[in-house]
């Protein structure tokens, strides 16, 4: 059963996926050719007349744009999938779903993998292109392996080697998309069952709540750990720790989503 | 009389101070067209979610063929909101599909004929359906099913007297008697011709379960004319 839900599940996104998807390459691509645009006619910036200039500044602002469209892809694919997650369980179209002979686990379970799987390609492509972008107009002085270590975090960035660093980027990527999907879809399941009213607005707040939480958890933890020990093993060991205890959140709270869309949610 | 297919003990369901259900305990023996008349408030869509499994009792306990809510009852019943719960992007066609992945009980080439019968290309997307059309061909693939138990909320609330007529000709098409159907309606005029046995819920409290044949041969009136007097404002 947990094939047919994905494969339903998959249906149902691909399109407004690969929508987000292409739009993302077509800006990213855009993005780079600006950056290039920008390194070419910054060269004639001093001895030539206002064209290069303004060519320089529009390509600067074209490429920023072309970085935002891509951020906006990604941020608009995960909107898209936690949104469709609360209209297919929590709305009218949860009595489709809720009736169907599956255990709540299969069905929240079904939802989170290809969320999952889909946010995580679309993260894996973002952090691609950003990181061409940001080589193209660091004139080679960030490397591509430098900028997907970079999205590994303090792990990441800590001096443990390039192979080190690209793999702690990879983790990280898939580490937080399942922290972030997870704490939607527990905020989601928990604001359909606490508020009478304003579910949506109640979930909102549940996940900004519990995300600022656990961001003071991690700072004041880092802080302890790094204060009086600073050193590349510190910060590898706390960026270790970090994506560890963001991987428990992620299956807490998917637990806590089945759990409550279990025993607890009433379709009104 | 053969064992029943439904049973509420003590059913019980509060939001908040409101009670919306008060300790129903009924037994619907299988082969059965069951009313479940009340006016609206008496918690007949209350009782019907609960048994249908998206809602969950404050106290007592549902049993559907023995089970409890959950995915065993789930693929026994047949269950009809009053509400429309298609996707708007997906096509009549992928509904069908969908009901023939995950419903074992479900006869694809009825719910084509009956879809046929209706008129309803299975082509078109739900977003260019009319509600009344939506509304159909939810009962049409509910009807499809062979379950052992049907929960039909209101199928004919809102809609005008022609589609009543052929929503009540569907039901009754499509019910085989072994099964059993539990329709909650306050129109009882359109259904009373068609129902077996009916229980009565006033405020949450069930009045009366018994055979239509009471009304009609002991108290020598009509089910409609029953209820009209009973919940007279």
């Amino acid at each position: 059963m947990l094939g047919k839900l994905m494969g339903a599940e998959w249906r149902a996104l691909w399109k407004p996926a690969a929508i987000l998807f292409g739009i993302m390459v077509v800006a990213g691509c855009a993005g780079i050719a600006c950056f290039n645009g920008v390194e070419v006619t910054s060269g004639y910036y001093t001895s030539s007349t206002s064209f290069f200039s303004n060519a320089s500044v529009t390509l600067l602002m074209a490429s920023l744009f072309c970085g935002f469209l891509v951020w906006a892809s990604l941020a608009a694919l995960y909107v898209y999938v936690v949104v469709r997650f609360y209209r297919t369980m929590f709305t009218d179209e949860g009595y489709l779903t809720l009736t169907l002979p599956v255990p709540a686990a299969t069905l929240v379970l079904a939802k989170f993998l290809v969320a999952f799987l889909l946010v995580v390609a679309a993260s894996y492509l973002s952090t691609v292109l950003f990181s061409a972008m940001m080589t193209t107009v660091s004139s080679g002085e960030l490397s591509l392996t430098w900028m997907i270590g970079a999205a590994g975090g303090m792990a990441g960035v800590a001096d443990i080697g390039s192979a080190g660093s690209v793999l702690a980027g990879i983790v990280n990527v898939i580490v937080m998309a399942a922290y972030n999907l997870g704490l939607a879809f527990a905020a989601l399941s928990l604001g359909a069952w606490w508020a009478s009213r304003h579910k949506v607005a109640a979930a909102v707040g549940l996940y900004l709540g519990a995300s600022w939480l656990l961001s003071l958890v991690f700072s004041v933890f880092g802080v302890i750990l790094l204060f009086d020990s600073y050193s590349s093993v510190a910060m590898t060991v706390f960026g270790i720790v970090q994506m560890a205890f963001s991987a428990a959140v992620a299956v807490g709270a998917v637990a806590l989503a089945i759990y409550v869309v279990k025993n607890k949610v009433d379709l009104s | 009389m053969d064992a029943p297919v439904l049973v509420c003990s003590g059913l019980t369901k509060a939001y908040g101070p409101t009670v919306a259900l008060d300790r129903l305990t009924i037994s619907v023996p299988a082969g059965r067209i069951v009313g479940l008349l009340g006016p609206n408030g008496s918690g007949k869509t209350t009782l019907l979610k609960m048994i249908a499994g998206v809602a969950h009792p404050t106290a007592g306990e549902v049993r559907v063929a023995g089970w409890a809510p959950g995915p065993e009852s789930k693929a026994l019943v047949s269950y009809l909101p009053e509400r429309p719960y298609f996707s708007r992007s997906m096509r009549v066609r992928d509904m069908v599909a969908y009901f023939a992945d995950f419903y074992a009980d479900f006869d694809r080439a009825l719910a084509l004929d009956m879809l046929q019968h209706l008129g309803v290309n299975p082509a078109s997307p739900c977003s260019a359906l009319s509600k009344g059309t939506v509304e159909k061909v939810q009962l049409v693939l509910v009807m499809a099913r062979h379950a052992a138990l049907y929960l039909l909320d209101e199928p004919i609330g809102g809609v005008d007297p022609a589609a009543r007529d052929y929503i009540l000709q569907t039901i009754i098409r499509g019910y085989r008697p072994q099964s059993t159907i539990l329709l909650s309606t306050h129109l009882v005029r359109d259904v009373e011709a068609v129902l077996d046995d009916f229980i009565l819920l006033r405020y949450g409290q069930m009045l009366l379960h018994a055979p239509v044949g009471y009304v009609t041969c002991e108290l020598g009136t009509t089910l409609d004319a029953y209820f009209r007097e009973e919940f007279r404002c």
